[in-house]
Formats: C-alpha cells, structure tokens, sequence
C-alpha cells in the first residue's frame, strides 16, 4: 500500500518531467523514423504478348499459328514468331495470315511463302494444295519440319523422327554465303531437334540441293517443284534463332547463372545461348538467318529493304547510362553535338534536373528510362505528412517512366535497366517493361569484363517472344559493347572492331553502351579512346550514326513500306514497285529511307543495267555488301519504280 | 519524508534528468557539428646557404647586414634572389658570406657578384680592384662607398620606385614590351650623369640602371636598381602590411594566384622573370664575361612539360591517368590526398608505374581539410586539424614502402594568409619542391613571371631548402587552353625554353567532366613530345636541378692559333652528375663565332685537333644565340673553338 503511494507520488511529482520527456521520445521517434523510414516494394503491370496487326505489303506470306496456348517448357514454347523477325530484319515489308484462315487469294502478288513448324504440322490438306499450286507456278515456299502431309512439295512420305539434340552444323556446300562467312555460319550454336531426313528414301534431297548439313544430316534442302522451288528445314529454326537472340533459359523457364549462389537476381549474360557467345565477333542468328532468305533469291531475285538508311553499310548507336550522374551527364552529348553525332541516354529519375533534360534534348538527345528495379537500386517516392515521411513506397516502372516524361514534356518509350539487372524468370522482365509501356528494351548486353560482340547473335532488334508464343509489343535492341565489360580487351578496341567488320561484311547496327558517370566510377582512358574513335570511324567509314528509338522507327518503317516485285526470266528483268513512308525521327529530323537491296547477280550474270523511275543509273555509284550477295539502289520516301536487268550467261 | 526534504530530493532528481538529456543532446549535437581547432604547424626559418661549389661564378652575400625581423616586404634584403638567376642559368655557383671574402682568392672565378647586402664593404676595393685588372668580370648591385666611386656612376639622384622599364640593350621588342607592362618593383638609384665611358645597357625611367664598363683587362657591371626585390617580387610574389596575404579576389579564402605581383602577370603569357633574367645573364654579362652553364632540360631538350595530378580523395581509381602515361613511357606527379582515400596496393601500383608520388596539403579550413576527431565511443565532438607533418605521416603509414615524398601541393592551390608561412611548414616537414603556385584555373598564364622552379625567400631574406614548381595551366577542358598550351609549347620550343608545368586531375571527371578537358590532357602529350620537350615529373626535374646545381663547371678562355687560324679557345672541365646533361654556351665570343667543339684530355696540341667532334645544335634563349653541346655522366672535358 505504502509502496503504492510512494509510486503514485513519485508519477504525481514527476508527472510534466515525463510527460516532456516522454514527448521528446516521440520527437526523436519521428526524426530517426524520417532518417530511416519503412520502405515497400514496387508493383509493377505485366502483359501478354498479341498477335501483332498486319502493317505494310511486300511479296512474302509468313503463316502463323492460331494457337496461343501457354508453353510449360522451352520445348513446347511456339517458335513461329522468330520467323516473323527473320522477314523484318532481312526482307522488311512482308505480309502474315493465320495458317487456319489461308484463302487463295491471299496468295496473289507473292514470292516467297514462309510456313514455320507449328503451322505447318496444323495446316490442313486444301492449305496445302493451295501452296502446292502456288509453288508450281512458280512460287517459292519455305518450310519447316514438314510432316508427310507435304509430300508432294518436300518428297518427304513419311515422318523420319527426330535427334532430340542438334549438336553442329557440318556442311553448307549449297549456302550462298562464302568464304568466311560460310565458316562463320558453320560455327553457329544450335540446339532444339533434328529430322533424321538420313533415315529416309534421299531420292527427295539428292534431286534437290542440299544447303546445310547438321551432324551429317541434311537439314536444309533445296528441290524445284512445277516453275517453283520449294525449301526444306529439318530443324527447327525458330528456336534455333530464338535461343540465339532472346537467349536459353531452362527448360522450365528458369534463368540460372554460373554463380555459386542464385541469388533474386541475375544478368542477361545468364541467358547466352553458348559460352562463346561471350566474346562473339559473329552475328550468328544474322548469319544463319541470311543463310535461310538469301538461298531463295539464287533461284528468283527478290527486293529487301535495306537495314540502314539509304546505302549506309551499317550503323553506330551510341548509349549512355546516365547513372544518376545528373546533369554532369551532358558532356557526352555537348561532344557529340559538336561533331554530328547523337546518342540515346538511359536516365534515371533521381538526380537530373528538368533544366538538365532540356539541355540533352537541345543538343538532339532521345531521352529513355533507366529503369529502376524495387530491389536491388529502387528510387522510393517518401509518403507521410508534410515533412514527416516515415515510410517509402518504390516507384514502379510506370511511375519512373511517367516522372521522367513529365519532366521531359515528351513520351518516353525505350528503357534499359539500370545495373543490368534481370529476373530469374525468362520472360517476366520483358512482359513488365511491356506493361509499363516501353517499346524497346536495350538491356541485353555484356556487362561483365573481357565479353563483348554478339551475345545475342544479332545486333538488330528483334521482338520478344512471350510465354505464349506470341510476341510483346517490345523490341530488344542488344548493346554490343560496354564500358563496364571493357571497351579494349587484350588491346584490341572492340568497338572499332566491331564497327570495321560491320561494314565490311555483318552489316550490324553496332549498339554501344558507354555509362556517363564511367570516368567517374571507374575510369579508364581506353573508355574513351574507344569512344571517340567509334565517332571518328563511323563518320570515316560513312557509316550511320543513330538512336535507339529512331533505329527502331527505321526498322518499323520499312516493315510499314509497300514492295511488290515481279520477275521475268525470259528478259531476266526484275521490276519492283514500291512506297516508302515518310517520317520523321524523334529528334525533329526526317527519318531516312531504306535503301533498296536486290541480289548482285543471277545465274551468273551480274546487273547490266537499273532503272529508278525510269532513269538509268550510274552503276559506279551503287553499293555492294560486302558479300558481294546484294546491291544497294538509295530511294527518297514516296512511290518508286526500280527496273533492274541482269546480263545473260 | 518532510515535505521541504523530499521537494529538494525531486529537485535533485530533475536537475540530474535534465542534466542528462542535456548533455546527451549537447554532446549529440557537437557529434554532428563538431568545434574545430586549428592545427599547430612546425615552422622552420631560412636558412643561411654557403655554397663551396667548383664554378665559375661567385656570389658574395653579407648574411650579416640582413634585419632579422622586417616589418615590411620592401625592407627586406633579397640578395639570394641572385642565386636563383644564376643556378636557373648556370647551374654550379659558389655563395661566400661577407665575412669569408677576405680570405678568398678571386681569380679563380670568372665571374663574381656583389650583391646589395655587401655593397658597402670599402675594405674589398683593393681585392676588387685587383680581380678585375687582371680579367674579372665584376657585377655590383647598388654598390655604396668607395665601391661605388671606383665603379659605378656617382649615385647622387634620390632612391625612388620607378614606374617603367624604358630600356633594355639588344632584347627582342615584344619581350621588352611585355616587361614595360609592369611597374618594376623595385628602387633605383639615380645618379648626377652617366659614367664616364660606360655602356648602358638598361633603362628605368630614362634612368641607367645597368652599365658596364671595361677597367683593366676585366669589366665592371653596376645594377643600379634592387634586382633581388624584383625578381622576389616576380616570381614569389608580394604580400600586404605585415607580409599578410589576402584575397583579391574578393573570395574568403587566400589562394596562391593572390601573391602575383600584378594582373599583367595574371595574364602573361611570356615569363617575364626569365626575360629579366637571361636578359642580365646574356644580354649583360655574357658581353663580358662568356656564360658557360649547364642547360636546364634532360638531353638538350628545348624545354620540359611536368604533369601533374592531384587525386581529389578519388582513391585507387584515379590511376587511369598513370596507366594511360605508361605506353609512351612519360612520368607524372601525383598529389594524393590525406587522409588517404588511396590503398596501399594502389599507391604501389603508381610507384610501378613509374610515378612521382605526392602529397597534397589537405588545410583545414572552416568545412574541408583533413582533421582528427577527438572523443570517446565513437562521439567526436572535437576535431582538430592535422598538421602538415601529420598529414605526411599518415601517408607513411598507408604505404610504407613509398619511396621519400619530397613534392607536396596545398589544395585546390590554397596559400595561407601568412606569405612564408606555408614554405616554414614545408621546409620543416621535409619537403623539397612545392608546386602550389598556380595560374588561374584555365588559362595559361606565368602568373610568377617563370615555369622554372625557384628557391624561396624569407621574410629575413633566407633561403628556404626547396624549390618552387609554378604551375601554368590548371586545366578546366576549355578549347582555348588547349590552343594556348600549343603556342606556349611553341613559344617554349623556339624562344622561351621554359618548364610548363599543368594540373590534371583524375577527379575531373567526377566533378566537370568534359571530353575537351580529356583530349587537352591526351593531346598535351603529343604536343609537348612533338615541340621536343622533356615529359616528366616534379621529382625528376627537382633531381636533374640539384644535380645540375651540384655538378661542376670550370671554363678558361684564350687566343690561339690553330692550323693557322687565330682563334678563341674555351677549355672547359665539368663533373656532370646526372645523365642527359648539356652545357650551353655563346654562340658568338666577340666577333668570333662558335666553331667546333671537341672531347678528351690533350684536345689540343699545337696544331693538331684529333678526333671525337662533338654534335653540337644551335638554340636561341629569347633572342640570345647559344649552342648546346652534349655531356656524359661523369667528368667531361672539352675544348670549344670560335674562329
């Protein structure tokens, strides 16, 4: 009782002593709770991939799967889609029809059919009789992993089976690319099954001829059928191609690296197809793919739409991460300005000032996102009263990329993610940055030192292939080459390499990445010899000097163009209509036109004489690749004739 | 309990709780902002040189005369600012207190200078008078007495400061005009009419101020005006009442560019030093007595570029610069921060690389510098700056191994408010050369009147035991300093034969980056080797000074025949103790013109003149003809024809 009043006394007495103290306890609370407040995670939107619409109108039909089922593993995912990257990157406008709805008329006015695997197992007989007259008049036709139904175009009577496993290419007697780009081609990475077309009557394939052998099988092979001629794949191509660019996950979609502990997060680089894609000075997707289009044009000339704009052999996008380095960033840019260049900068929302992105854009900058993660780098936005913030919500891809444009007054829609973070899920990156409204994604890069060149077996962009076959409305354009990897590995600068054989054979869109706080964070003069030297080449060597977004409206462009062509092979003359769209690039510039690539030469005969809307050209001022396989006629935007005669034998 | 003892056990009970909650929020609060003491830097005074060295040349300087505690700048005796002119020149130079001349021989010198301090000794003239019959070249500054009857102009005009240059005998017109830029810091001494037979040679004011003339079989050479203050004053700088410097520009801190004499300094792009030196060198004395010296560049080069980087605490990564050096062989300076952000591995890696390692004064001022938290748990509530030896010992202690740093730099070249101050703390910490004069950030400029490294001076007119490395050019990645540095390159090349030394810093990138500042700096390279110039580092040059300061020099001239012609022979005997050292001479003696010069003992006999011709190249020093002859390491011996 006592102890009790004394108790209650001693609270009475020191009643406003705790009571103050008390509230500077509170007060102290709330200080270290702003110093150190909650923080939450992100929630970002994923979307599935679509069927994309139908843009632009050339002379080839890829036919596509109506089927959208989801894959449970890499084997069962649905390929067809890479053909669909194939025709962008080497024909440009093509057309596409669902397999189950192909009608004769749509295939008026057409070269070359392309039926991928899926389809062509789920094609039905009318189809196919459809096709059969297509190719006997003189139609080409590519397919792939044909099953017996299509015996009267393939030779192929009954199913073969397969090898679970391609282990190399072998032979490519019949490919149109020589030299060493035929010994680059027989060193490309495959994986995926195999028809074991050597198990079967070869009477189909040795009246044809063959193009690529894989572990001594015939794998491509070309047979005449009617006026037509038709093309066999006994792999499957697709995913060959897939697993170069989009990269091989696990067979249940997992990304695992070589690190001891798999840890939340990994780096693109987990995704290459083959360890000696690390340091790949080869396009191999590129070369493979240009193995497969460039055999139908021995057999009926065809028009393609250039890669680069007008006859430019190949290009340089430069990028920087702006790494919240801030405004500190411009001089890059200031540089570039000075010397007709550009570049893209990936910035991040945290330290550049809106007067700093005005100063980028002035100096003809494109803007993207340097997308945060919610883990490991997030940017959190405070949440409290007033000044009393004491927790932190992270802002999500959209956030960051509606701060940015806001701040940028204009719309931002390529990102790359900032440390070059990525998910052990192999498409859930890509479906967010989708969600969040980017269109293309340049994060597929090296970033681990000494790799470099083609990890991704492609410096093109490529759309990205969802989990149900279909693809994202999201380009990835691989970086090359980076300052973080190293830009001069064992003294040879990778980026002028790189920009060397581009021109002299890859024809690449050459993508670097040179972080603009490099010098800061980790200097090394090599960084910028190398970068500077890229300027100097890429002017040197009159290469095309481009941006991220800009690139990517080329490409689409072309995709968006009108080319129809015909060839007569009693004059030998192919004549091509087409219509070039014109547009401008994100930087206020007319965006240029593609040129017009047709083969070099036909049987033999080289071109005698081109026709562009009825002028004749002076054959001195075209352009060859450096294959010798194409020629390059340069076009303004609009409607255009091209008449070109080859030489008889 | 009472109710009066238990109110005053509450009240102790809350005077000990808010005791508690105040001292923890005091204590909280100087943790964050903690008091700062200032550091307590050992300071070591002047010192009194007496150089015994085997030259030609001999300066007599009367230590004696000398106030010991000048209240002014303008009271002070800079007679050892002659020695910078002469070991820039010449190389080897004996020094003699007053108090020894008398013991001296003079006639083995070919050159002896009587500076200010020991103008007034009449029991010299006999000695004197005597040198110079039998040859001597004799320079007096503002002699007095009877010195002054027996050689010079009567000295009868006021003592006055003067306002122009208005005359200098034989020097290219642009480098006269640059000097006429300046009011002359300096006194003259007037006189009743010029000497009877002499020669004027240099004007102030209208006034002689330097003339010869020829007594006997040598020549008397009076500089009637304080030599010493000028040069000081050029090249030092000048401070305010109480030898305190403040800030002109109006800044809170005292930076080195505010010493410069002059804005016409601040922006010069001739080192007018140099022109004032080698004017009297080779303008004056040369005439009468032929300048034969050991030139300042490894291999007869025609000049030097020192690349400097102050590492800014960007600790390991800042070896990008030395890395890059490394191909084409070049040397760098490295000022690295204490306390150090660098390892040891990486200060190791520079040593490998060849680079001079540095170190940079981090002050403590008012929210930088480097300072020592004192307190306990982890609770600093003081913090006390770290002293210059302090700072030197930490950087021991981070690398052990570290060969001796001898080269140190105030930070963001900041000076203190107290002239000699910072040369005190240097010298008594050890250091050896400092290279915290600087132009202004940008521009290239000899803001202290030379690149070439000078001794400098107490305020009691000593000698501090270091050199100073001015820096011409801190770069900022402009355009125009690049232009600039490629015409001081040139100038340097053809004219002016300097040391450009320029601050790069590694941090650059991190603070204003700029490709331009990048290229200025790769380019500086290739422009400097192009304009064939000596890439190195501070403590190279600082070695190849002290060793041509140490090294030996005796010249003897005479007329000869030689395979029937009449000439003049110099026979020249020098220890050379360094590599890639030169000996610069006239190209001209009189009317006859430099000839040949010839290697190793008995060169000469009679009309014999055996083999082992040297390769000589012809140079020009602001106008002046020399020609550059190569020494071996060691003793040399070479007879030098003019015919």
């Amino acid at each position: 009782m006592s102890t009790l009043r004394k108790d209650h006394g001693f609270l009475s007495r020191f009643k406003y002593d705790l009571g103050l103290l008390t509230l500077l306890a509170l007060l102290l609370g709330g200080v270290l709770l702003n110093a150190h407040p909650f923080q939450f995670d992100a929630e970002d939107i994923e979307i599935d991939g679509a069927l994309p619409p139908q843009v632009g109108r050339g002379d080839t039909l890829l036919l596509l799967p109506a089927s959208d089922s989801v894959a449970e593993t890499f084997g069962e995912l649905d390929f067809s889609f890479a053909w669909y990257n194939t025709l962008a990157q080497e024909v440009g406008p093509f057309r596409i029809q669902l397999g189950s709805a192909l009608a004769r008329a749509d295939l008026q006015q057409l070269q070359l059919v392309v039926v991928p695997a899926r389809v062509a197992h789920s094609l039905d007989a009318a189809s196919i009789a459809l096709l059969l007259d297509f190719v006997e008049k003189g139609g080409s036709l590519i397919v792939e992993m044909p099953s017996p139904s299509w015996v009267k175009l393939t030779g192929i009577q009954e199913n073969p089976g397969y090898a679970k496993s391609m282990k190399q290419l072998t032979a490519a007697v019949g490919s149109s690319l020589q030299g060493d780009f035929r010994l680059h081609l027989l060193d490309t990475p495959i994986s995926g099954p195999l028809m074991r077309l050597d198990l079967l009557d070869i009477s189909a394939i040795a009246h044809g001829d063959p193009l690529l052998e894989v572990d001594g099988i015939p794998a491509h092979f070309h047979r005449n059928v009617g006026l037509g001629h038709v093309f066999v794949l006994g792999f499957d191509f697709g995913r060959v191609i897939t697993a170069l660019q989009q990269g091989l996950p696990e067979d249940d979609f997992s990304v695992v690296d070589n690190a001891e502990e798999q840890t939340e997060f990994t780096s693109s680089e987990a995704l290459m197809a083959h360890a000696k894609m690390r340091n790949a000075g080869v396009p191999y997707a590129d070369l493979l793919e240009r193995h497969v289009i460039y055999a139908t044009l021995r057999y009926r000339p065809a028009p393609r739409l250039w890669h680069f704009a007008n006859d430019a052999l190949g290009a340089l996008c430069l990028t920087h991460d702006e790494h919240s380095f801030g405004d500190r960033s411009a001089f890059f840019a200031e540089y570039e300005a000075a010397h007709q260049a550009s570049s893209t900068y990936f910035v991040s929302t945290r330290e550049v000032t809106n007067d700093g992105l005005d100063a980028l854009s002035a100096l003809g900058i494109e803007i993207g996102l340097a997308w945060h993660r919610s883990s490991p780098d997030p940017i959190y936005q405070s949440k409290g009263v007033g000044r009393f913030t004491p927790y932190q919500i992270a802002l999500s891809l959209t956030e960051q990329r509606d701060l940015l444009q806001g701040w940028a007054a204009r719309r931002i829609v390529s990102a790359r993610v900032h440390d070059g973070v990525w998910d052990r899920d192999y498409f859930s990156n890509f479906r967010k940055l989708a969600g969040g409204g980017v269109y293309v994604d340049s994060s597929y890069g090296p970033s681990s030192e000494n790799y470099w060149g083609y990890l991704f077996g492609t410096g093109l962009p490529f759309y990205v292939i969802d989990r149900n076959g279909l693809p994202l409305p999201l380009y990835e354009l691989p970086f090359l080459a980076s300052d973080e990897s190293r830009l001069r590995v064992d003294d040879v600068d990778v980026l002028a390499k790189l920009l060397r054989e581009s021109k002299a054979g890859f024809h690449q869109l050459v993508t670097a990445s040179v972080d603009a706080d490099s010098m800061a964070r980790q200097p090394r003069s090599d960084t910028l010899e190398s970068y500077l030297a890229a300027i100097a080449l890429a002017s040197e060597q009159k290469l095309w000097i481009t941006q991220v977004v800009e690139y990517v409206l080329f490409y689409d462009s072309r995709r968006s163009a009108e080319m129809v062509s015909s060839f007569d092979r009693n004059t030998r003359t192919l004549s091509v209509e087409l219509r070039l769209p014109s547009l401008m690039s994100p930087r206020g510039l007319p965006l240029p036109s593609p040129g017009v690539a047709v083969p070099a030469s036909f049987e033999g005969g080289g071109v005698e004489s081109v026709l562009l809307d009825g002028i004749k050209l002076d054959d001195k001022k075209l352009v060859h690749t450096a294959d010798g396989i194409l020629l390059i006629v340069s076009v303004s935007p609009g409607s255009h004739s091209l008449e070109l005669k080859y030489r008889g034998l | 309990m009472p109710s009066g003892v238990k109110g005053n056990h509450d009240a102790f009970w809350r005077i000990v709780l808010w005791s508690t909650v105040l001292l923890g929020v005091g204590v909280a609060y100087f943790d964050a902002n903690p008091i700062l003491v200032d550091a307590e830097e050992e300071l070591a005074p002047g010192s009194v040189l007496a150089l015994d060295a085997v030259s030609d040349v001999l300066l007599i300087v009367d230590y004696g005369s000398m106030i010991s505690n000048p209240e002014r700048f303008e009271d002070v005796d800079f007679s050892l600012a002659w020695l910078n002119t002469l070991q820039q020149e010449v190389g080897p130079v004996a020094i003699a207190d007053a108090e020894k001349v008398a013991q001296l021989d003079l006639s083995v010198y070919r050159l002896v200078v009587v500076t200010r301090s020991a103008a007034s000794q009449d029991a010299w003239l006999p000695k004197l008078k005597g040198y110079v019959d039998r040859g001597g070249t004799l320079v007096l500054e503002m002699p007095q007495g009877s010195v002054r009857e027996s050689f010079s102009a009567d000295g009868l005009g006021e003592r006055r400061s003067p306002q122009q240059i208005t005359y200098m005998a034989g020097l290219l017109e642009d480098l006269q005009l640059a000097l006429q830029q300046i009011t002359p810091p300096t006194e003259i001494v007037g006189s009743s009419g010029p000497l009877d037979g002499a020669e004027t040679l240099m004007t102030i004011d209208g006034v002689p101020v330097i003339y010869r003339k020829q007594l006997g079989a040598g020549w008397v050479i009076s500089v009637d005006f304080d030599y010493g203050r000028l040069l000081t004053a050029l090249q030092q700088g000048i401070p305010h009442e109480g030898f305190r410097v403040r800030s002109v520009r109006g800044d809170d801190q005292v930076e080195s560019i505010d010493l410069a004499y002059a804005d016409a300094l601040i922006e010069s792009s001739v080192p007018l030093a140099d022109v004032l030196e080698r004017f009297l060198i080779y303008g004056v004395i040369d005439g009468s007595s032929p300048i034969i010296g050991f030139w300042p560049f490894f291999d007869g080069m025609d000049g030097a570029l020192v690349m400097t980087h102050d590492e800014r605490s960007m600790g390991d990564a800042s070896i990008w610069m030395a890395a890059h050096e490394k191909p084409f062989k070049a040397s760098s300076t490295y000022f690295v921060r204490v306390p150090a952000t660098m390892t040891e591995d990486g200060l190791g890696a520079l040593t490998n690389l060849g680079i001079d390692i540095g170190m940079e004064w981090n002050r403590g001022s008012e929210n930088d510098g480097a300072y020592e938290g004192f307190g306990l748990f982890g609770v600093e509530p003081v913090q006390r700056a770290m002293s210059l030896s302090e700072q030197l010992a930490g950087l021991d202690d981070t690398a052990a191994n570290l060969p001796s740093v001898i080269s140190v730099r105030h930070r963001d070249f900041l000076w203190s408010r107290q002239w000699e101050e910072p040369f005190a703390a240097m010298t008594a910490a050890g250091f050896r050369a400092d290279s915290s004069y600087a132009a202004p950030r940008g521009r290239l400029a000899y803001a202290f009147g030379t690149g070439l490294p000078f001794m400098p001076l107490s305020r009691e007119g000593l000698a501090f035991p270091m050199l100073e490395f001015p820096v011409s050019l801190v770069a900022d990645g402009s355009l125009t300093e690049r232009d600039e540095l490629s015409r001081a390159l040139s100038d340097s090349q053809v004219r002016d034969h300097q040391l450009l030394s320029v601050a790069f810093s590694p941090a650059e990138f991190a603070d204003a980056p700029s490709i331009q500042w990048y290229l200025n700096w790769r380019d500086s390279y290739r422009m400097a080797a192009e304009k064939n110039h000596w890439i190195t580092s501070v403590r190279n040059f600082y070695r190849f000074s002290r060793g041509r300061h140490n090294s030996e020099i005796r010249a003897n001239r005479s007329e000869t025949v030689l395979s029937g012609r009449s000439v003049t022979l110099l026979r020249v005997e020098t220890l050379a103790l360094e590599s890639g050292m030169s000996l610069c001479v006239p190209r001209r003696i009189g009317t006859r013109t430099f000839s040949e010069a010839r290697r190793g003992l008995q060169r000469v006999q009679g009309d014999k003149t055996p083999a082992d011709k040297l390769i000589s190249r012809d140079i020009m020093v602001m106008g002046y003809e020399r020609v550059l002859l190569p020494l071996t390491k060691g003793f040399n011996s070479i007879d030098i024809i003019f015919e």
